[in-house]
């Protein structure tokens, strides 16, 4: 770009700013009277799966509470979600209101895709609500960009008729994992313990919560504590306790051979909890707090709200994100699609406590990991550390493989 | 003299005439518009985007605002400095070398097979074809269902036979790319054999009579009659097979996700992984460039193994 090019450039961004600003501006509150479609983006499934179903009957229920404001919702699978927004920004086009992954959303914010709102939530006041962590992910060099919408962590869950055939109980430490998961594998389908290790992300979750459990730092994860943890996953294996198949298991294959009876325990978040009713319905199955090493851990999840980069109905769609986080929205709207509050105060009312199901999960937030500041940002972390994973089961040199992980991860954090 | 004259103002009139015809012609142009169009919009531009995208630092953000700062050759630096990719080319050289020689024996021996009618072999080859027909994503899962270790039909077969253990094809580093192999030539067979067919097809009768006659065993029919009068045919469903396997994405995708430890993970899933899981998009393109190339330079080859081939029957 020339000199002459950059003397132009100036007053025309600063004309687009102010226009934008203007536009930003006159956006006042939608009146009572005045009709808005607000257009609504995420990837829970189409409106005959029950998370697809959940979103369209909270947010019917929010135009039952406000008729001026309807919505147009798209559902987009999971692994286009991204790709889809960014095609769609570079376009000139946006949601009024989008789903966005926690550790996405510094993402969106730093390439615009979603709209800050520091200044809406200063003025609500509610941030401190919230599980710290799960806040955190909502933030990008220092400002608000979204709100949690639900917030979901991992337990043990286990088949009850087989643990009482087999008069045990659910493991409380790692080391019973091991005994138990061998315990209950019958050496042929069957194994006592299901997770995912399949390549990618998701194969690093519950990789993950053994290791914060054994005390990993992980950012440094080539120490006797990651040792200890690889070497764990390796003899879960090899004792026969977990199938070697785990490594082309998601989570969802995960919870699929818990509900077939091929596995007696999972290691899965509180998602599933909603489809077992009608995908299990004489399954006796049961929720049991992760097992300990040296600390408690899980890992959390959270999916935010926020509001897309080129919206024009700012203020009404704020109005939907605030309607959200309210206890009456937020206890009609989890329970029916297995996802729990992300609000400190909602998780701790009865409905959340008192359930046998839920307070297992809920009890597990306060410790729950999750990446956060530039370990979030980053898109790779959890694939690598997959790749010990793959090394753990499929055969290799753990300690290679560890420092080679941190040594990734470096590289990463120097980007 | 007359002739001379009349030669002579044919001569002259004839630059005349031809831009007569180039004016009349001019119109007929137009019509090559919507084509160009077409082509420049859906075919050039994409590609060159893609190009130029290799030499620029490109992330999410510089995607939607357009103002990626151009770095050179940098990501090429940083690609090629790297090991994946050369792990990814490995990968494709092997999965892309030996499906396709499998596809072309396997189809061969199909077309074989199927040249002579026998009762139900119209029916057989029909079904054999769905296998091509079937979207990759339909034969990717049957696939990852048959080889699963702990439930996978082709275990229990196995161990029906007499195999001691479960084999865990799609999650042991060695065995996964023969799955995803196996996947891939059961696809893609059928497609060699349908063109293998109707290049048996042509080859005429009296060319065998002639070679019975002679007392030709059934082998030296094949090697020496079959196989070098199908010589265009084969070198016409090499080519197809080769850029068709070369650019597979979904079946290894559905099956393995390139993974256990990248040992599936071919050139079209390494692009795939640095632009849309890690938003790297420089590096990504830097990967489909590649992707680009290496079939334009298949493609080549081909089109001069094929001219050279018509010239040599001219």
């Amino acid at each position: 770009m020339s000199i002459k090019s950059y003397r132009l450039a100036l007053p025309v961004s600063m004309a687009i700013v102010a226009l934008l600003a203007a536009v930003c501006t006159s956006d006042s509150p939608p009146a009572p009277d005045e009709e808005v479609q607000l257009t609504w983006w995420d990837y829970y499934g189409e409106s005959d799966t029950i998370r697809g179903q959940a979103v369209e009957d909270a947010l019917g229920r929010y135009t039952a509470e406000n008729p001026n404001v309807t919505f147009e919702r798209r559902n987009i699978p999971r692994a286009d979600y991204s790709r889809t927004l960014l095609q769609s920004a570079t376009s000139g086009e946006c949601p009024d209101l989008l789903i966005a992954a926690n550790w996405e959303t510094a993402g969106y914010a730093e390439a615009g895709l979603i709209t800050e709102i520091t200044d809406q939530v200063t003025e609500w006041g509610e941030q401190d609500a919230y599980y710290p962590t799960m806040w955190e992910l909502t933030q990008y060099d220092g400002r608000t960009f979204a709100v949690p919408h639900f917030a979901d962590a991992y337990s043990i869950w286990y088949n009850a008729s087989l643990f009482d055939a087999a008069g045990l109980e659910p493991p409380e430490t790692w080391d019973e994992m091991t005994q138990t998961a061998a315990a209950l594998s019958d050496g042929g389908n069957r194994f006592g313990l299901a997770f995912s290790a399949v390549t990618g992300s998701e194969g690093a979750n519950a990789f993950l919560i053994r290791s914060i459990g054994a005390g990993v730092d992980p950012v440094a994860f080539d120490s006797p504590e990651g040792l200890r943890a690889a070497e764990h996953w390796r003899e879960l294996v090899e004792v026969g306790a977990a199938s070697p198949g785990t490594l082309n298991w998601t989570e969802d294959d995960a919870k699929d051979q818990f509900i077939s009876g091929n596995a007696a325990m999972m290691i899965n978040s509180a998602t599933y909890v909603a489809a077992m009713a009608t995908e299990a319905p004489d399954l006796d199955w049961a929720i049991a707090p992760m097992p300990i090493d040296k600390t408690p851990a899980s890992l959390m999840q959270s999916d935010n709200l926020a509001i897309g980069g080129c919206s024009e109905s700012v203020d009404a769609a704020w109005d939907v994100i605030k309607w959200f986080q309210t206890a009456e929205a937020l206890n009609a709207y989890l329970p029916e699609r297995g996802k729990l509050p992300a609000r400190i105060d909602v998780a701790e009312t009865s409905q959340w406590a008192d359930d046998p199901i839920f307070s297992v999960f809920t009890e597990e937030l306060p410790h729950a990991w999750s990446p956060t500041g530039p370990l979030a940002e980053s898109p790779e972390f959890f694939p690598n550390v997959q790749l010990v994973v793959q090394t753990a089961i499929g055969g290799g040199d753990l300690e290679q493989a560890l420092a080679e992980l941190d040594q990734k991860t470096a590289e990463l954090l120097a980007e | 003299m007359a002739t001379m004259v009349r030669a002579g103002a044919v001569a002259r009139s004839l630059p005349r005439a031809a831009s007569r015809r180039r004016r009349r012609l001019n119109p007929n142009y137009l019509f090559l518009l919507p084509a160009t169009a077409f082509v420049l919009l859906m075919a050039v531009y994409p590609l060159a985007f893609n190009v130029s995208m290799s030499f620029r630092d490109v992330d999410a953000g510089a995607l939607i605002r357009g103002d990626a700062e151009f770095v050179g050759i940098d990501n090429y630096r940083k690609v090629f400095g790297g090991t994946a990719i050369w792990q990814a080319a490995g990968v494709s050289a092997v999965y892309t070398a030996v499906s396709v020689i499998l596809i072309l024996v396997v189809g061969f021996l199909l077309a074989m097979l199927f040249r002579k009618r026998f009762p139900g072999s119209g029916t057989i080859r029909a079904l054999l074809l769905l296998a091509w027909i079937l979207p990759s994503v339909v034969s990717g899962n049957i696939f990852r269902w048959m080889l699963d270790g702990d439930a996978g039909i082709v275990n229990f077969v196995l161990r029906t036979l007499g195999y001691p253990e479960n084999i865990y094809w799609l999650t042991n580093e060695s065995t996964a790319i023969v799955g995803v192999i196996l996947a891939t030539v059961w696809s893609g067979a059928p497609f060699a054999m349908i063109l293998i067919i109707a290049g048996l097809l042509a080859i005429p009768d009296s060319v065998y009579e002639s070679a019975a006659v002679a007392g030709a065993s059934a082998w030296q029919t094949t090697r020496y009659i079959t196989i070098p009068m199908l010589r265009p045919v084969l070198l016409t469903a090499a080519i197809l097979s080769l850029i068709y396997t070369f650019k597979t994405f979904d079946t290894i995708y559905i099956m393995t996700k390139g993974g256990p430890g990248g040992s599936t993970a071919v050139l079209p899933i390494f692009a795939y992984q640095q632009a849309f899981q890690f938003f790297r998009f420089g590096e990504g393109a830097v990967a489909t460039t590649l992707l680009l190339v290496i079939p334009l330079v298949m493609a080549t080859v081909y089109f001069i193994l094929s001219r050279r081939d018509q010239e040599a029957t001219a």
